[in-house]
């Protein structure tokens, strides 16, 4: 994954718990004592090592980690130079993940080589919808999942997540989500 | 819808121009249409072959049937081209005939410049209103910059590391400077409990020899066997005691004075042999040569001692891998005997080792790493160590030349990196002076030589000047220094001066030198259980010069004062 991605797990860990906790991940990771380029592919097993490694130095799961890690994404690219981006993929929930393809598609701009996920829309109601996640990717269901807690914060809105493994001819996972405006 | 409010529609060959890579497939998946381009890119695409049979689709990724395409109509697709690996098309679909015909409107998609090359492609695969043609430089942009941030990258990494480095030295800098203030400090702590030692030593050994001094009076005045002579042999017996206690507290403070004197330098090698062996490590092979029938030298046993445990240490400490350590005693002839002593000596012509025409040699030879040249040039700086810190303090190998330049003689160094080194230490052979000086030390009576006492402490003036006139001496006495040379400066028949060595005003050895001006020939004899007076602890003692350690018994000084005055005839 793009440098990017494993800048924003070294933001997380030592945002939430200090430069010596990711001095030990990234040694633990086996990862050189360098900063990450955002616009350089890394091999996928990078990121996976500093995710393992966070998981045994701060003794959490790798469901909450991944889970920290997508709330986490959502502010950071907001706040990594992608702001605009963000807003014009949609001022709504709905809206908004219905870009997340377009979005990432027009992202491969300047990240030739990316390997985006592949989000669809289906059963939309007013106030539900079932969001399938395709991707290249294995056991990124719960980083999913923390990515859409981040969105409900980011449109103020509460929301239930029910998760289902979907196998066949194009396995993948599906949320269904239900979502209310905080009043 | 346009302007008008008519509908139009674009012709086949608008659509050409518009979309040279644009194709057509039917609902089952199959080619319908090809646009123009096809035909000289990829001439093995045909008209009803698969769409899966020449296409992938990247994206969306979840497009597997014509259903799924249809309905994904305004999202971006991505497709690679079989057997053009690197290239992509990007466009959209356009859903015709209610789904039966799917149009594809796109065209190449680069993700490095160069794939233009690779692909034959040109600008005018670009057509004027596809920004994709201009994307080409940005491209070109994004590639130049990150190779930018890569080299400065590299940079930062190799500045970081040059830092890195430099602050490890420094911290080991460091390390190495606290090490030296540590022992600074500690030597300096040593030396203040020293002097504290030393000074209250010096007060207790004058109380001590006076107690110890008229109770040995009091016990010769006493009949055998009498009660009181008991007692008071008693009060001796803890005065001596006492002695030992101070003479302790001298030893650890390390102000007891060096007393040189005549020694065999093969017995005391072979003694410190014994002493060091077991120190010396199974994998060395330690070999010690005397060459028999060796003179004398002059020395404080203790000194040579010490000269040897330093140099034999640092041959172990070279050889941590084991080997040979020798260490060979014998005699040399000393070129330029004279003149070698009139140099260092000058106001001492007629010391005894001035006559020495000999060296006693002591060489060191170690098989062990040997010392490059700089160490070699630092070798007798007193800080300078190779050592692990805390495996020495680096004052070893200046004591040593401090110690034997003291005893008058010289070292030498021979030494190559891996081949060892060899320490070779020179003594003047000591010449004893003529048969009838040597005067074995017995209480004698004296046949009323004169003698000056100064002692400012007047419990011990006192009682020297009893035990002396008891033994038949004529006595002088004062407690000035200044006094004393005024006496001798007025009447200067004075056989013997006997004096303390610290007295307020001026040192005995000062006094001393100007008395023996005064009255050339006079002997001396220094008291002093402590002293700060270089010239006396670096153990500059003529021949005409004794040092007493306070306290004495009346008996030895009676003796010294015997034998050195029997040398003068
Ligand atoms: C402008 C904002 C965003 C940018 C720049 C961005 C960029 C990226 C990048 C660089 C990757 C790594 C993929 C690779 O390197 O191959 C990635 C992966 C991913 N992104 Fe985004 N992203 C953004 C917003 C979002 C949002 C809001 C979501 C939320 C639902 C999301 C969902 C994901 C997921 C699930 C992955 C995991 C990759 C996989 O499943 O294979 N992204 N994104």
């Amino acid at each position: 994954m793009y440098g990017l991605v494993n800048k924003a797990v070294e933001g997380l860990v030592r945002s939430k718990f200090g430069d010596d906790a990711w001095e030990k991940v990234r040694v633990k990771a086996g990862v050189p004592d360098e900063p990450f380029i955002s616009m350089e592919n890394y091999d996928d097993a990078v990121t996976y090592d500093l995710v393992g490694a966070a998981c045994s130095v701060l003794n959490l799961s790798p469901e909450i980690v991944l889970e920290e890690f997508g709330k986490y994404w959502v502010l950071y690219t907001g706040e990594a130079g992608y702001g605009a981006l963000m807003q014009g993929a949609g001022d709504t929930l709905p809206v908004f993940v219905k870009n997340l393809d377009a979005m990432h598609t027009r992202v491969k701009l300047s990240y030739p080589n990316l390997q985006p996920p592949s989000f669809r829309v289906t059963n939309e109601s007013a106030n539900a919808f079932t969001l399938h996640y395709h991707t290249h990717r294995a056991g990124l269901a719960p980083f999913v999942v923390g990515l859409l807690k981040g969105l409900a914060s980011r449109f103020n809105v509460n929301m239930e997540i029910a998760y289902t493994r979907v196998e066949g001819e194009a396995p993948h996972d599906s949320f269904v989500i239900r979502w209310e405006p905080i009043s | 819808m346009n302007g008008d409010g008519t509908s139009r529609s674009l012709s086949g060959a608008e659509l050409s121009t518009l979309f040279p890579f644009s194709f057509e497939i039917s609902r089952s998946l199959k080619i319908t249409a090809l646009g123009p381009r096809w035909k000289s890119f990829a001439p093995a695409i045909a008209v009803g072959d698969d769409l899966f049979k020449h296409f992938a689709i990247e994206r969306p990724l979840s497009c597997v049937d014509a259903v799924t395409i249809c309905a994904l109509r305004e999202e971006i697709f991505l497709l690679h081209v079989q057997g053009k690996p690197g290239f992509t098309l990007r466009g959209q679909v356009l859903s015709l005939d209610g789904g039966d015909r799917i149009l594809f409107v796109g065209g190449p998609w680069i993700i490095h410049v160069d794939d233009l090359v690779v692909h034959a492609l040109g600008f005018d695969d670009f057509p004027p209103h596809d920004p994709r043609g201009d994307l080409l430089v940005l491209l070109q942009a994004r590639e130049t910059t990150l190779g930018d941030l890569k080299l400065l990258a590299s940079r930062l990494r190799e500045t970081a590391k040059r830092l890195d480095d430099r602050n490890k030295q420094l911290e080991e800098q460091i390390v190495v400077r606290d090490n030296l203030e540590a022992q600074l400090r500690q030597s300096q702590k040593v030396e203040a409990v020293g002097r504290l030692a030393g000074g209250v030593a010096h007060d207790f050994n004058n109380i001590l020899m006076a107690i110890g001094g008229y109770a040995s009076l009091a016990s010769t005045r006493l009949a055998e066997g009498d009660q009181v002579r008991h007692w008071v042999d008693q009060i001796r017996a803890a005065a001596d005691r006492a002695t030992g206690l101070t003479q302790q507290l001298l030893a650890f403070s390390r102000q007891k004075v060096i007393q040189p004197a005549a020694i065999d330098p093969a017995l005391e090698v072979q003694t410190i042999e014994r002493i060091l062996r077991p120190l010396i490590g199974e994998n060395i092979h330690f070999i010690v040569t005397v060459n028999a029938q060796l003179g004398m030298v002059w020395m404080d046993p203790s000194s040579l001692h010490q000269i040897m445990m330093n140099l034999v240490i640092n041959a172990r400490d070279a050889m941590p891998m084991g080997g040979d350590l020798r260490v060979i005693v014998s005699e040399a002839p000393r070129e330029n005997a004279l003149e070698a002593i009139s140099i260092t000596e000058p106001t001492q012509p007629d010391r005894e080792a001035a006559t020495a025409t000999n060296w006693i040699t002591i060489e060191v030879i170690d098989s062990g790493t040997g010392m490059d040249e700089r160490t070699k040039a630092n070798i007798f700086d007193p800080f300078f160590t190779t050592k692990d810190i805390g495996k020495g303090s680096g004052l070893g190998l200046s004591t040593v030349y401090g110690l034997v330049q003291q005893g008058g003689g010289e070292i030498e160094v021979e030494s190559a990196l891996g081949k060892g080194s060899r320490f070779l230490v020179k003594l003047p052979k000591f010449v004893a002076p003529s048969a009838k000086k040597v005067v074995v030390p017995v209480a004698a009576q004296s046949d009323g030589e004169r003698v000056l006492l100064v002692e400012d402490e007047e419990m011990v003036r006192k009682l020297v000047e009893q035990v002396l006139t008891r033994a038949g001496y004529v006595v002088v006495s004062t407690a000035s220094p200044r006094e004393a040379i005024n006496i001798v400066a007025s009447s200067p028949r004075f056989d013997l001066l006997l004096s303390d060595v610290v007295m307020s005003g001026m040192t005995g050895p000062d006094m001393a030198r100007q008395i023996e001006k005064l009255s050339p020939g006079i002997c001396t004899i220094f008291m002093s259980g402590y002293t700060e007076d270089p010239s006396v602890r670096t153990g500059r003692i003529l021949p005409t010069q004794r040092y007493l350690t306070k306290p004495f018994q009346p008996d030895t000084l009676i003796a010294v004062a015997g034998s050195l005055l029997a040398s003068r005839k």
